[in-house]
Parts: C-alpha cells; structure tokens; sequence
C-alpha cells in the first residue's frame, strides 16, 4: 500500500525522518508492505518543492547540505506555500513538524485543519495544536474517518504515548507524572554538581538544549503543553494551558539544591496529572525526591514518565526526549499504526 | 462480541485472572466485550467442560476448597485431559497457564499448538512455548488470523514485547541490561539491610513471591528462561535458557554484600543479552552496580530492562510495585488480562 506523505517543515526533525525513509524504505515495504513516498516539502526558510510522483529524500537531504534550500531539486511544482501544498500535492498523510507555538498553536493548527478537512490523516510533533485544539481536531479527525498521530510531542522517540495507550487499553490510568522537559533537567543536573543557574544554563544553550529566550523552558511551558497532551491524550481530559498549575525552576538557588542534597533527595521539575473523582487535574513544578525513587536518578536531557494505574505496580519509561532521529522513529511509529489500521 | 474463553492450567495466577475478568465484566460490557468460560483443565482437581458456559464462581470455591471442578462439565463425552478441554470447549480464546517447564516448553506447547490449529487466540504467561516455540507458533497464529500473546511472561504487565515493536518497527536490538526476577532482588535487598539470606528466603515464601522451592529463581533459572525469552523474540534469535547458563545468589555472602555497599555499591542478579554480527550471548549472574546504574534503584521487588537499539538512544522500562499492591501472580493476571482485551479491541476496529 502507497501512503503519499507531505511534509511541512524540513528541520532537524523533518530531515531525520526523510534520513529513515531514505535507509529503511525496502523494509518497509518488505516487513510491512508499506510505501511511504514524501510527494511534497514545504519550508519557510528552504522553499517548496512538489512531485505528485514521488521526491527522492536522498536528493531532498543532499540538497539541504549543499545549498541550505530544496528550491533546487528538478520537480514539476515549485515556490507553494504550505496550504496549497497540503490541497493540491495529493498527499494522503500530512507530515506537521513546523515551529511551535504554545500560545497560538499557529502557523501549524491552520495546516492540520485543513488536511483534516481534506481527509487527509495527520502526523505531528507540534505541541502548540495538539495542547491547545486537540478536542477540535480530534472532531474533525472522526468525522472524516482519519487520524491524528501525535507520539513525538511528548518524549519524541521514547514510545510514551504508545505505552501510556496500551496500558490504558486495559488497565484505566490514574497518575502520570516525570521529568518531560530535558532543558530543565540538564540544568538541575548540572546545578547539583556545584554549577550557577546562569552558568548552567548559557551551557544548556550552547549544546543547543536550549533557545536564546529560554522562557518556554524554565518557566515550565514546554513541560505544561505536553502535561495538557498527556491529560487530554491518554485520560479524555479537556484541559487548556491554564489549567496546569505551572512554577518554573528559575526560583530555585543553589542553596535549595545543596540542602536538598544533604538530606538525601533532588529538585526534579515534575510534571503530573493525575484523575481523582473523575476530575483531572495538572500541575508543573519543582519537586524534591528521595533519591531512591525512580525519577531522581534521571539526569542531563534525559526524560522519564512514571505511570500509575490502579491495576499494576508503577510503570515508569526513560528514554530519550529529544533528537532528529529519535522523533524521526517516533513519527514512523505513527505512520505504521496508521498503515495497520487503513492498510487493509 | 462475545469470547468463550478457556482456561489451560487454573493455579494462582489463572484464578487471578478469572476473578479480574469478573470484577471487570461491567467495564468490559460497556466496550462490547462479553465473556463466558468454557473450559478448565487443572492440575489435580480434574477438568471441566460446557460450551454454554461454566459456572466460573462455582469453579473457583471448589478448587480453594481443593474440591474436583469434573461434576461441572455438561458435554456428551467425557472430559479426562487438557488436550480435550481444549479440543471441546469451542473457545474463542486459550489462556496457558500450566507449569513451566525450562527444558522443552511442553505440555504448553502442545495446548498452543492445539488452540491455534482450533481458531483459538493462544494467551499465555508461560515463558517456555514462547522460548521453545516463538517462531513456529507466531507463524501458526498469522496462517490462522489469530494472535499468540504473552506479554505478561516478563516483567509483569509491562508490555514490553509490543511496545517495542510497534515503536521501532525496523530497529535491531544490539543489547539489553536489567532486573528480570523480583524474588532474588527482594533477597538481595533485604541482606543489604542485614538480614540473613535463610530469612529473606523465608520472607519473600510468606508473601507468597518465592515458591516452596525457591531454587528455581535463588539459582536464576526464571531469569535466565526470561532472558530467553528476551532474545528468542526481540533479538529474533532462538536462544534456551540452558545457553543462558545463569549464576544464581546462593554463593552471595553477607559480608560481599556489607563490603559492596561500604563501597557505594549494590549487589544485583543483572540480566544480559548482547548481539554481535548473527550472535547473541546472554548471561544472568550477581554484579556490583554503582549509583550511576539504572539497576542501582531498583530495590525490592522492582524490576526493569534498559534497551539499546541501532537507531535511538537508550531507553528503559522498569515497574516498582507501590505500597498495597499485591504484586506476583495479580500482577501477571493483569498482563493476561490487557493482552484479552487489546485483541478484543483490534478484532472490534
């Protein structure tokens, strides 16, 4: 079965997963029978490029490090903004991976509406739509008998959605709660091993963990986002960003830290949901933890999401949280299931 | 839909999973899964039959009175065996649940086979048809357009399995590290704190973790079958757990453990598996972990695998049983259970 992908946004992440389908495409088709050909690529700062034939991602990525555009790669449609590219390219899934935005959710929410609309399946690891309109999405997603994959907003390629959705499948989860921002764990980490706050952080940016304005990190947004996906993703909830009971870490001194130390426990910045009388409720905030439970050993970028159902013990999955080709995977997983459950 | 299900094997662990089943039954009927059972074979208390259903509640107060189920079947033929069970219950769906055995996988080899030839889901806890027979069956089940699951053979109700591959369809996994028993690290933990291992034995006997004979996992056979287990189906490698030749911690004094711990270190039964070219080795032996290892918190009855693949970076999956749970054969019960209810749901898509 042929599924003809458009991709809008070819950054780090869009580039790995054109890296995957340049590598695994045989197998693909081989252990699946699943042909997932990019039809079209549409980048605000690399241009547009578009063939109902199918692009070739090997020439897509030698064209990103040769000339730092795709506007040069020989193709029968050029210069499309990213609405037309989703109407016309004849794209069966569209591929959202521009850049977040956790206040608007825009540019990327106008572009999976109107692949919704359009019948089109959608695959994200936008945070911005998914936290703010998943309700709406979702929708229009069942009324047009499509899907909306959505496992690379939280962990990226650290499988979270998928476990949290067959743990859920069976045993209905009560609490979700870890370390789902890397930026500020790396900081922490850091902080603990005798490093300032300001320090810590111009190194966190220097390794490109975080963004010159590192406000949607350490004041907790990125971790609030993906506390909202998680409550309204795996437990129904309807919760908006207000809803999360949100401090950051730029409160914390280095004397919380060593006093944390000395009695045996760590500043952890904890994201959590958690369903009690069937209100879900959700909350970021520094939280100091023995350092035998599971989560205080999560150090640096590293990310980690303890499950609490009322069936089993604790479920508790680390992994990574960011990384061009672990989100790559973690779109390619969403691709499958979409294969596995329309490919027949 | 209905499932007529059938239970091979009705100790511990089964009769956990009857008794879910039922207190789950209105939340099931409100996804449109219904149940009713229609075959039991037990070890010693006889076997029963009725393709209309048997009275299951009955079924359960007879064997925890170590009564006979027989007197139940209602079927023109009489039943003596599992095999027969199987063969008449008409059950939409196996679960095995028969002893173990670490050196051929059979009887439970045999009720799988039987059940997929039958049409039959085959859902299993017992780590030896899945060591023994993963390859034959799984394609057995495909040519039947049935499933073969056994997510809850290790660690728990974790699916671990389908996580993996259904995350990382094409990955290859190189190599895996972890805590797969939970009685030898209840031991371990607790000879940490000073007991003597005879009593941490008798401890874990008490609560029901070890069996009478604890040798089986104080030796790390159940590790070591798990790890088989592990390899044969993730690293797509037949592996037994004879080749695993695990080294258990009878031969763990409490003086290594006091020295190991002055040390910043803990004394683990660790788990591994590595693949290199078409070869896997695979070991189960106690190690000294320092604080910088995931397995070092892993205390008590915790238990959990780091995976390594070719394609993302390390990640890990551990389950730490919380105050009040009841852990063990509830535990794996559960494991059962969701791998029921996720075939239901596929089949209702």
């Amino acid at each position: 079965m042929q599924y003809k992908l458009a991709l809008i946004g070819f950054g780090n992440v869009g580039q790995g997963l054109a890296q995957i389908l340049r590598d695994k495409h045989a197998s693909l088709a081989q252990q699946f029978g699943a042909d997932f050909t990019i039809v079209a690529v549409c980048d605000l700062l690399k241009g547009n490029v578009c063939d109902p034939n199918g692009l070739d991602p090997a020439t897509l990525l030698d064209a990103v490090v040769s000339t730092g555009k795709i506007e040069t790669v020989t193709a029968p449609h050029h210069g499309w903004d990213a609405l037309r590219t989703i109407a016309e390219s004849g794209a069966d899934i569209v591929v959202e991976l521009s850049y977040t935005d956790l206040k608007t959710g825009e540019p990327a929410l106008t572009h999976l509406r109107a692949a919704l609309n359009a019948g089109k399946h959608v695959v994200t690891t936008n945070k911005g739509p998914i936290a703010l309109h998943y309700a709406e999405l979702k929708k229009i997603a069942e009324a047009k008998g499509v899907e909306i994959g959505a496992e690379g907003t939280v962990m990226s390629g650290t499988p979270s959605m998928r476990l949290g959705l067959e743990l859920l499948s069976a045993a209905g989860i009560t609490c979700l709660q870890g370390i789902i921002n890397g930026t500020t764990n790396y900081i922490l980490t850091q902080m603990e091993s005798g490093m300032t706050y300001a320090d810590a952080l111009s190194e966190a940016q220097a390794k490109g963990y975080a963004e010159a304005d590192p406000t949607g990190d350490v004041e907790g947004y990125d971790a609030a986002g993906k506390a909202v996906i998680l409550a309204n993703l795996l437990m129904g909830a309807e919760l908006s960003m207000n809803d999360v009971d949100r401090v950051g870490i730029t409160g914390l001194t280095p004397q919380d830290i060593t006093s944390a130390a000395a009695s045996g426990e760590r500043w952890k910045l904890i994201g959590k949901v958690e369903k009690a009388n069937g209100q879900v409720t959700a909350s970021v905030r520094p939280t100091r933890l023995p350092i035998t439970h599971p989560l205080a050993s999560v150090g640096g970028a590293t990310n980690a999401l303890t499950f609490t159902t009322d069936l089993l013990g604790d479920v508790t999955l680390i992994g990574p949280g960011a990384g061009r080709l672990e989100t790559g995977y973690a779109i390619l997983g969403d691709l499958l299931a979409i294969h596995r459950r329309f490919g027949k | 839909m209905h499932y007529k299900l059938s239970l091979i094997g009705f100790g511990n662990v089964a009769r956990a999973l009857a008794k879910l089943l039922l207190r789950k039954e209105d939340l099931l009927k409100q996804q449109g899964i219904t149940f009713s059972f229609t075959g039991i074979s037990t070890g010693r208390h006889g076997c029963a039959v009725n393709p209309n259903g048997l009275d299951i509640r009955k079924a359960l107060e007879l064997l925890e009175n170590g009564q006979s189920i027989s007197a139940l079947t209602n079927h023109q033929s009489p039943i003596t065996n599992s095999l027969e069970v199987i063969q008449h219950s008409q059950a939409d769906v196996m679960f095995e649940n028969s002893p173990v055995n670490k050196q051929t996988g059979q009887p439970a080899l045999d009720h799988i086979r039987t059940a997929l030839g039958l049409n039959m889901h085959a859902i299993t806890a017992n780590k030896g048809p899945v060591v023994y027979g993963y390859r034959e069956l799984t394609a057995l089940a495909e040519s039947k357009g049935r499933k073969f699951k056994f997510e809850s053979t290790v660690l728990g109700g974790a699916p671990i399995f389908s996580v993996f591959r259904e995350t990382f369809p094409l990955a290859e996994l190189i190599s895996f590290k972890g805590i797969l028993n939970a009685t030898t690290n209840i031991i371990l933990s607790r000879m940490e704190d000073g007991e003597s291992f005879e009593d941490a034995v008798n401890y874990c006997q008490s609560i029901g973790v070890a069996e009478t004979n604890p040798i089986n996992d104080v030796d790390g056979w159940d590790a070591a079958i798990k790890v088989a287990a592990l390899v044969t189906v993730l690293m797509d490698t037949p592996m037994t757990p004879q080749e695993v030749n695990p080294t258990g911690i009878s031969g763990i004094s409490p003086q290594m453990i006091a020295k190991a711990k002055a040390e910043g270190k803990r004394c683990k039964l660790v788990c591994s598996a590595e693949k290199i070219g078409d070869k896997v080795t695979a070991s189960v032996a106690p190690q000294l972990v320092d604080s910088t290892s995931p397995l070092y918190g892993m205390m008590n009855s915790s238990t959990g695998v780091t995976f390594r693949t070719d394609v993302i970076l390390d990640y890990s999956i551990i389950e730490t049983e919380r105050e009040g749970m009841l852990g063990g054969p509830v535990e794996t019960a559960y494991g059962l259970f969701a791998d029921f209810v996720n075939i239901a749901k596929t089949a209702a898509r």
